[in-house]
């Protein structure tokens, strides 16, 4: 047996020699290392290259696959996370509230000479600000979404799109057009991507609110709400210009990268859809596009979400001085023509983009339409969130409604009740603990 | 032993018999060949209705290659693979030896608290060891996968089932002739095990290569991961080039084939022979 | 003769050396833990310290019975064991045409065994290509066969897409309904489980055990003239009782632990949550919402669910072999 023992100690000494020779972490860098946990993408890459360009000493690098908000909260109590990281969205700040992980950036704020309130675009407002006036981040971008078309597939269905905003009544028979079947019936050009995600945008266009005004209530089960939610399922199911999820997830099979709705549109699997500026960061990969953009359409009131994403510092870091040089980096203008030159989103700073020359970019002069974002910027209201639910809580219950009703197995009316039912009940939990009576449930109507 | 006589004697004997095991054996291999034709594929020819691919590309092979870091994913299980297998194996037979062999006082007890835990499901300890990694700083680290995995309660089981087997005299034998209790474990009583060590190290080997809750849960550096992880990632975050997903599955899926064909007897065995003595 | 075998002090130490390494991890990474898990579980422990730890009792406990969701994923892991006594069957029969002389067995029998021996995240990946609705190989078979046979318009289930199940199980709520009959996520899984399974391990013990059958039983049997299904009803099947209670334990005791990697793998628990076992929903709610009393107390909610079910089949079993 000796011969086998042998052979082991050899095999088991060799390969840890390679592991220990290639440990992905080795590294002799003397410059201090700030790992940035956000996806990865020629912006991001481009803002980090700027950075480092700037910051000699320091070498950011962008941690793409730790991006997740559960990993990073876990990472970071366990002394082992990023020391900045992005914030999505409202549910993201509540985690990292209550992970205690974000620092409190209200006073380096206030040392710059910065407010927020006045000199910032509200849109990324749910990420980065408490009800109570504190801020725990730097907004890094802010977006809104616009109908994104395919120009040359609308010419070849003859179908105009009104350039001044139109109501979803006059797009859907737009919409009908330029979906294409095959003879048997298998749709395989749809005219309008879907984005469930938004769905916030639909209720406030037609009417409705998410929470009362002091969050004390949630209104998803008032009749517009509801009615916005049924004209999404009517999309899908009785207009039929956009997918069913099976059709969906048989779209996603070849071709392209990944199976979200910015490849599928660059795969030119929808005539328009919905969304930011930012997907040029996708597109632009794609060859051949004639791409245009115009506003989305409204319903009953002409408002459009505005969403963006915040960098937040690792509390528990060490490197809290360079960390903090990020964030002047953010405010920097250098930050925002790169943001602008990469598509991704504005910069947070309004005063930027008044400049009417940040609309043309010499390097993609395709690119004509910019300007429907800016003005579109106008009409933008912020995702709405309440002080007295957990806000990742309440996104899961919406993500569990909308997989129901995306797939007609629940009617909307139905889910946005057992979603208002149970955020009520969770809210008024809350309100008893904080010593505060819930108020009377009204048949809920704007208000 | 002769093999009795079958008992479902069919009056045409040989011949349904015969059909229905090449029926099975297609059902059975029918997604295996897909996977492969599949994987030599160009990614137009993937929705087609013909299995077999009109334009072949055995250059996928290299392409995964390319797109992903495939072979640090293969690196990184197989080296996580042989450091567990091995320590399981050894600390496994060392601990059978005090189990079977030797008589101390205690003995009986612990080796009950071992079975008692082997009827713990894996999520009740799977919570407290990462919490104790956390703390240990052992998260996102080769250690961290192997270090936990590393002691089986399982394999002690097996082994002494097996130790018991052998024959007291032999060990007295040694004994005699001057040997130490090491001696008597190393040369003496191991390599009579060999069949059981092979079994349990086959086994391990397929444990831990294909573990997948550890690595996930563990590791955050893309350079750490294992193939488990880095095929899941390939296959949600790489968009649906099924060919190279599935010319990525055969070869990660490859190493086990190779394993099985070479040690097939000894595993039946070790299966066969494990059970009947519950 | 004094022999390293006398039950003596002497022996402890050099005992314990031998077993050190092994019982240091043992203690360390599993007796430990779950002694830990057993305490934690009635607290309120969270690794996001949203609330100051504190003593909860049985508050964790009172909780998981009252969230509707536990249910439902007691019930899907008891949905996907529905295929065992499908999975256990095959195996005999797998092992029945495998036995006996035959050239080529072990031909056979390395196939069957092939895609247990190679199950893991990879095969997985497969099978949800296998099953893609639109594109995948086996509903162009499905569809195919059902043009053939006249039925054109047929479209095959779109399997991992849907929630439909074959006991028509509704989705938020423990229940029945019409509407969601059908093949949907579940079943698919079943199906891929009963690939994976029906030539592994449980065909191997079975081919063993029927090896093991006295030939005289047989030979008495034909001496009385019974048919083929009588001899398998009264000779193999009795004879086979160990075998199939050691196999139907096992597997009772991965089916109720099991369905995390496939769930995670294949469909992130979806479609709305209908392929989230007691697994999936632990997983859930330790490195989701890091609740790790509450997790915790879960845990040892299966434990002693599997404890039960292992007893009562033991005592049901043994009650059997005694006749």
């Amino acid at each position: 047996m000796n011969g086998y023992p042998r052979i082991i100690l050899l095999l088991l000494g060799a390969l840890t020699f390679c592991a220990w020779y290639w440990h992905p972490k080795h590294s002799s860098d003397p410059r201090i290392l700030l790992s940035w946990a956000v996806g990865e993408s020629n912006s991001t890459r481009t803002q980090a290259k700027a950075f480092n360009a700037a910051h000699p000493d320091i070498r950011l690098a962008i941690d793409s696959d730790n991006e997740d908000k559960m990993k990073v909260v876990v990472q970071a109590i366990a002394g082992v996370g990023p020391d900045l990281f992005a914030c999505y969205n409202a549910a993201g700040l509540d985690t990292f509230l209550k992970a205690n992980i974000a620092l409190d950036l209200t006073d380096e704020f206030a040392r710059r000479g910065v407010v927020p309130q006045r000199d910032f675009w509200n849109g990324a407002d749910a990420t980065y600000r408490t009800a109570d006036g504190r801020y725990f981040g730097v907004p890094l971008n802010v977006a809104v979404d616009c109908l994104w078309v395919h120009a040359d597939l609308l010419a070849e269905a003859g179908v105009d799109l009104p350039t001044g905003g139109m109501t979803w009544e006059q797009f859907i028979p737009l919409a009908k057009k330029l979906t294409v079947r095959t003879p048997e019936g298998r749709i395989v050009r749809y005219g309008f991507g879907l984005n469930w995600a938004q769905w916030q945008q639909f209720v406030w266009q037609w009417g409705g609110t998410v929470f009362s005004a002091d969050g004390t209530r949630c209104t998803l089960d008032s009749p517009e709400a509801i009615a916005a939610l049924q004209f999404m399922r009517d999309l899908v199911y009785k207009h039929g210009v956009a997918p069913t999820p099976t059709a969906e997830a048989g779209m996603a099979s070849q071709g392209g990268w990944g199976a979200g709705l910015i490849t599928q549109f660059g795969a030119r699997r929808y005539a328009t859809a919905l969304g930011g500026r930012w997907w040029l960061v996708v597109l632009r990969g794609y060859q051949g596009l004639d791409l245009n953009a115009v506003e989305g359409p409204h319903g009953r009131e002409r408002v459009f979400m505005s969403y963006g994403k915040s960098i937040m510092i690792n509390q528990l870091a060490p490197h809290r001085e360079e960390a903090l040089k990020f964030m002047d980096y953010l405010l920097s203008d250098e930050h925002h023509a790169i943001l602008n030159h990469e598509a991704d989103g504005f910069g947070a700073r309004r005063s930027w983009a008044a400049d009417e020359s940040r609309l043309v970019d010499p390097q993609y002069p395709k690119e004509t339409y910019n300007r429907v974002w800016r003005d579109t910027m106008n009409y933008c209201r912020v995702e709405e969130s309440s002080p007295w639910i957990n806000n990742m809580v309440i996104a899961r219950w919406i993500d569990e409604q909308l997989d129901l009703v995306k797939n007609d197995i629940k009617s909307p009316e139905e889910a946005f009740r057992t979603i208002a039912a149970r955020a009520n009940a969770e809210i008024a939990r809350n309100l008893a603990k904080a010593g505060r009576a819930a108020p009377a449930p009204t048949s809920a109507s704007t208000p | 032993m002769s093999a009795p006589a079958k008992p479902l004697p069919t009056p045409a004997g040989h011949l349904p018999r015969l059909i229905a095991l090449w029926l099975i054996a297609i059902a059975m291999s029918v997604p295996f060949l897909w996977m492969i034709l599949t994987s030599l594929k160009p990614l137009q020819e993937i929705e087609s209705l013909n299995p077999i691919p009109k334009d072949w590309r055995p250059d996928n092979y290299t392409r995964v290659f390319e797109q992903i870091p495939y072979a640090r994913y293969y690196f990184n299980s197989i080296f996580v693979a042989v450091w567990v297998t091995t320590l399981q194996v050894f600390t496994s037979a060392l601990a059978a030896f005090a189990f079977s062999r030797l008589v101390w006082p205690g003995r009986d007890s612990v080796f009950k608290l071992y079975l008692a835990t082997l009827m713990i499901p894996g999520v009740v300890t799977m919570i407290p060891n990462y919490t104790l990694l956390v703390k240990l700083r052992l998260l996102d680290s080769y250690t961290g996968l192997i270090l936990p995995a590393a002691f089986t309660a399982f394999g002690t089981f097996l082994l002494r089932q097996f130790m018991l087997q052998i024959p007291r005299s032999l060990d007295e034998a040694a004994e005699i002739d001057g040997a130490s209790r090491w001696q008597t474990f190393w040369l003496v009583v191991l390599p009579l095990c060999r069949p059981s060590l092979v079994t349990l190290g086959v086994f391990s080997f397929l444990g831990t290569y294909g573990s997948f809750f550890w690595p996930l849960v563990l590791i955050k550096t893309e350079g750490l991961r294992t193939l488990p992880i880095g095929m899941l990632f390939f296959d949600s975050a790489y968009g649906k080039q099924t060919n190279l997903i599935m010319a990525a599955s055969l070869m990660s899926v490859l190493p086990l084939i190779m394993a099985f064909l070479c040690t097939q007897r000894l595993v039946v065995k070790g299966i066969q022979a494990g059970a009947v003595k519950v | 003769m004094k022999t390293i075998f006398n039950a003596d002090r002497r022996h402890l130490g050099p005992a314990l050396l031998f077993i050190a390494p092994n019982f240091l991890g043992f203690a360390v990474f599993t007796a430990g833990p779950v002694l830990w898990s057993l305490v934690v579980a009635f607290s309120n422990w969270s690794i996001l310290k949203t609330e100051p730890f504190a003593w909860t009792g049985v508050a964790n406990f009172i909780e998981l019975l009252g969230d509707s969701s536990f249910w439902l994923t007691l019930v899907n892991t008891g949905y996907l064991m529905l295929g065992i006594p499908f999975s256990i069957a095959g195996s005999l029969g797998l092992a029945i045409l495998l036995h006996g002389k035959l050239r080529g067995v072990v031909f056979f029998r390395t196939l069957y065994y092939l895609p247990c021996f190679t199950a893991g995240v990879a095969l997985m990946i497969l099978w949800k290509a296998l099953l893609n609705p639109e594109f995948g190989p086996v509903n162009h078979m499905l569809e195919g066969a059902a043009a053939t046979l006249g039925a054109d318009g047929w479209r095959a289930p779109t399997w991992l897409q849907s929630t439909a199940n074959l006991l028509g199980l509704e989705v938020e709520h423990v229940g029945l309904s019409l509407r969601q009959w059908g093949v949907g996520a579940r079943d698919a899984i079943i199906t891929m489980g009963l690939w994976t399974a029906i030539g592994g391990n449980n065909m191997l013990l079975y081919i063993a055990a029927l090896s093991n059958v006295p030939e005289e039983l047989y030979e008495a049997a034909d001496i009385d003239g019974a048919s083929g299904w009588q001899k398998f009803r009264n000779v193999t099947w009795p004879q086979l009782a160990p075998t199939t209670f050691f196999i139907s334990i096992m597997s009772l005791i991965g089916g109720l632990q099991g369905g995390f990697e496939t769930a995670r793998v294949m469909t992130e628990g979806g479609p709305a949550g209908t392929t989230k076992t007691l697994a999936y929903y632990i997983y859930e709610k330790a490195f989701t919402e890091f609740r790790i009393g509450y997790a915790s107390a879960v845990s040892w909610v299966l434990f002693t669910l599997i404890f039960a079910i292992t007893l009562m089949q033991w005592r049901w079993g043994a009650k059997n072999n005694e006749e």
